[in-house]
């Protein structure tokens, strides 16, 4: 048995075109489907006849599909920048050689083991603002108390702000720690001995030698708020009205709800595009490092 | 040699349990039915299936949106559920229109199920001439729930126009209670503005507007109108509405924390679930108009095409354990819905439905609610705009009617 298996040579370009192949099928095929129906007037089931770029051009004037780029923009912003820096200055900590670090990183790490759908369940209960904080602050005796930001149209999209942070912090710090960790130790003493500052250190000598992981960190978050669905299905399902309306809820919803394919695709373009369109800058960088 | 007894027998077992699965008549339903008094009425139909030998396979989702996309992609995917619980909306018309649902016109035919239906109700089930759906009961969307003994408590009559509703709520609201309960959602929102337009306008006009989207009817002063009132509707809203599912919404009404609820009669499921009793524990109205209008819902069971025999047989039976005049009568009971059947006895129910059922049965009041009437992605659109201008308090009342008619007039 061990010796047939033994003899056995696997020709890598096979496996590799293999693993081409069904990429190519479930991935790109899918992409090229869903361009070619945005250009159709499919709604339940699909029609094959282009009408051109009727969708599109209905998607722009759309005003919930505006509204939900535009949430996507604020959301993306504040949860990237909020995730990097909460995640950073955690890390920046936990390196600074404290008591229990592998508990407290274990508890930072913990909200990244629960799923979207349970944080934003348990956020929408601790900010629901009847049975939350604020029922509870009120209930202790503090009447003024106000916290409806879940309920408050212009304000609920930063609830999930809030959510998304406290679930993916632990994650950036963890990455970003790993990175502090590789620092060499040589750097940290001629540091010392120059004498600089601990804030200017890390902001002018050990980030900018970490790019590369700062870089992965922004990718891995800008996914998720590409994909950001889940949490705003489980705590406010876009509402109040419109608030919180994300680009992919629109396309789940025009897919199904609203059965209206070719409309539901087109989203599923502009968001492709959109995603291709954020991450450019670090392609950008990447190819510049080449060359 | 043991294993190889041990395998034989396994495969007889296995031969024997797809033999007995092969003689059973099954039925994979897809429905949304799981409130309480859903759930129950879902069962009435289950064990009226069961009780005739069939084998029922539940597949429940958890509302109508994401029963309808287990529905696509099963049919998409090749496995499709041999029955789907849903509404004769655009949706049903183009599963319909691609061949995709089993008609029912021979069995129809024998029952002589047309005379036993009203016109409007046989009309929404047939899609070019074909029986597709078959109905389980009708609900109207356009009706207003209150707690009795709440209104009893303050000396409140039963209001009759809408000034009445709002000084009743007013006064409610005065003594610390929740004087309209409204679960912040978008399709009950939207709900609560066709309510008005159907009140204000009357069957005519609505069947202007909504079904045949006539220019002029977008025109009226109605419609002004009744953006403002649902504006008003709107500023009755407790801290904890948005978001409020509508039968955690009705519970306030039953257990007398707020005064009215505008929600269809599916609520009175919920009253009845909770051991209330109509006309005694809670009342009900439609909303208030000149001429009585009953916006309806249908709720159907459509039937995907199976190449299975026993799947097929499964979807016989179950259709007609659906069609059973005892069996309507009793979805009916629990549901809140009036039978679809117009030779159901319907002495036996209580006083809302009793309501239902004779402004029903009155000539000209029976209209399609906008859910079934308003083509493609319409509803959907509304639907949008009205949370809208619900949550949006800066929002001009022309600035909606005017987004309205766009709207309408886009297809």
């Amino acid at each position: 048995m061990k010796t047939w298996l033994h003899r056995q040579t696997f020709n890598p370009d096979i496996t590799v075109a293999v693993f081409f192949g069904v990429v190519a099928i479930f991935f790109y095929g899918s992409i090229l489907w869903t361009g070619y129906m945005s250009l159709t007037r499919s709604t339940l089931i699909p029609s094959y006849e282009v009408i051109g770029f009727d969708q599109y051009v209905k998607l722009f004037t759309n005003y919930r599909w505006l509204v939900s780029c535009l949430n996507m923009v604020i959301f993306g912003v504040l949860f990237i920048v909020g995730t990097l820096s909460f995640g950073t200055i955690l890390a920046i900590l936990a390196d600074r050689r404290i008591q229990a670090e592998s508990l407290f990183r274990t508890i930072f790490l913990y909200p990244l083991a629960v799923s979207l759908i349970v944080t934003g369940l348990s956020w929408r209960w601790v900010l629901d603002p009847v049975n939350g904080l604020q029922g509870l602050m009120r209930n202790a005796g503090w009447e003024s108390f106000t916290f409806d930001w879940l309920t408050n149209p212009d304000r609920a999209i930063y609830t999930l702000v809030i959510a998304s942070i406290w679930h993916s912090s632990g994650l950036v710090m963890v990455i970003v720690l790993a990175g502090l960790r590789g620092v060499d130790n040589d750097l940290w003493k001629a540091i010392r001995m120059e004498g600089i500052p601990l804030w200017r250190a890390y902001l002018q000598v050990i980030f900018p030698g970490m790019r590369p992981v700062i870089a992965s960190c922004v990718v891995l978050l800008m996914s998720e708020v590409i994909r950001g669905y889940d949490l705003v299905i489980a705590m406010t399902k876009g509402g109040p009205g419109i608030a919180t309306e994300m680009p992919a809820k629109f396309a789940v919803d025009f897919y199904f709800a609203r059965v209206n394919l070719g409309l539901a695709s087109a989203a599923s373009i502009v968001m492709l595009l959109l995603s291709l369109l954020m991450l450019l800058p670090y392609f950008y960088s990447e190819f510049r490092k080449r060359t | 040699m043991n294993l190889r007894r041990f395998t034989s027998t396994i495969s007889v077992l296995g031969l024997l349990a797809g033999s007995n699965t092969a003689l059973a008549q099954t039925v994979d339903v897809q429905h949304y039915w799981t409130s309480s008094s859903e759930s129950k009425a879902m069962n009435t139909v289950a064990d009226a299936f069961k009780s005739k030998g069939g084998k029922w396979i539940d597949s429940p989702s958890a509302d109508f949106d994401a029963a309808l996309a287990a529905v696509t992609s099963r049919i998409a995917g090749g496995e499709p559920p041999s029955a789907i619980l849903m509404t004769p909306n655009s949706a049903l018309r183009e599963l319909a229109g691609s061949g995709q649902l089993r008609d029912f016109d021979d069995l129809a035919a024998e029952g002589g199920w047309q005379k036993v239906m009203s016109p409007l109700v046989w009309s929404k089930l047939n899609v070019g001439d074909h029986l597709v759906a078959l109905p389980v009961g009708i609900h109207a969307q356009n009706w207003v729930w209150y707690s009795k003994p709440l209104l009893e408590e303050l000396k409140i009559e039963e209001p009759k126009t809408f000034e009445e509703l709002f000084s009743a709520a007013d006064k409610i609201k005065a003594s610390g209670r929740i004087g309209i309960a409204i679960g912040g959602e978008p399709w009950q929102e939207v709900g609560i503005l066709f309510s008005s337009i159907l009140a204000l306008g009357g069957p005519d006009y609505w069947n202007e507007l909504i079904v045949k989207r006539s220019p002029q009817a977008l025109k009226s002063p109605v419609l002004p109108q009744a953006f403002d009132i649902f504006r008003k509707v709107s500023t009755y809203a407790d801290p904890a509405s948005p978001g409020r599912s509508w039968n955690d919404t009705t519970n306030l009404v039953v257990t007398g924390k707020a005064g009215f609820q505008f929600m269809g009669d599916w609520a009175r499921g919920e009253f009845l679930a909770a051991g209330k009793v109509a006309g005694k524990d809670f009342g009900c109205f439609l909303t208030p108009g000149e001429k009585p209008s009953y916006a309806i819902l249908i709720d159907v069971f459509a039937f995907p095409v199976n190449k299975d025999e026993d799947r097929i047989k499964g979807q016989t039976l179950l259709a007609q354990s659906v069609m059973d005049p005892a069996v309507e009568e009793q979805i009916a009971e629990v549901k809140g819905s009036v039978p679809s059947r117009t030779d159901v006895d319907t002495s036996k129910l209580d006083v809302c439905a009793q309501l239902g059922a004779k402004t029903l049965a009155t000539p000209g009041a029976a209209v399609q609610a906008a859910y079934d009437a308003l083509a493609g992605d319409l509803n959907g659109q509304v639907t949008d705009l009205a949370t809208q201008f619900w949550t949006d308090k800066s929002m001009t009342t022309e600035a909606a009617v005017e987004s309205f008619s766009k709207i309408l007039q886009s297809e």
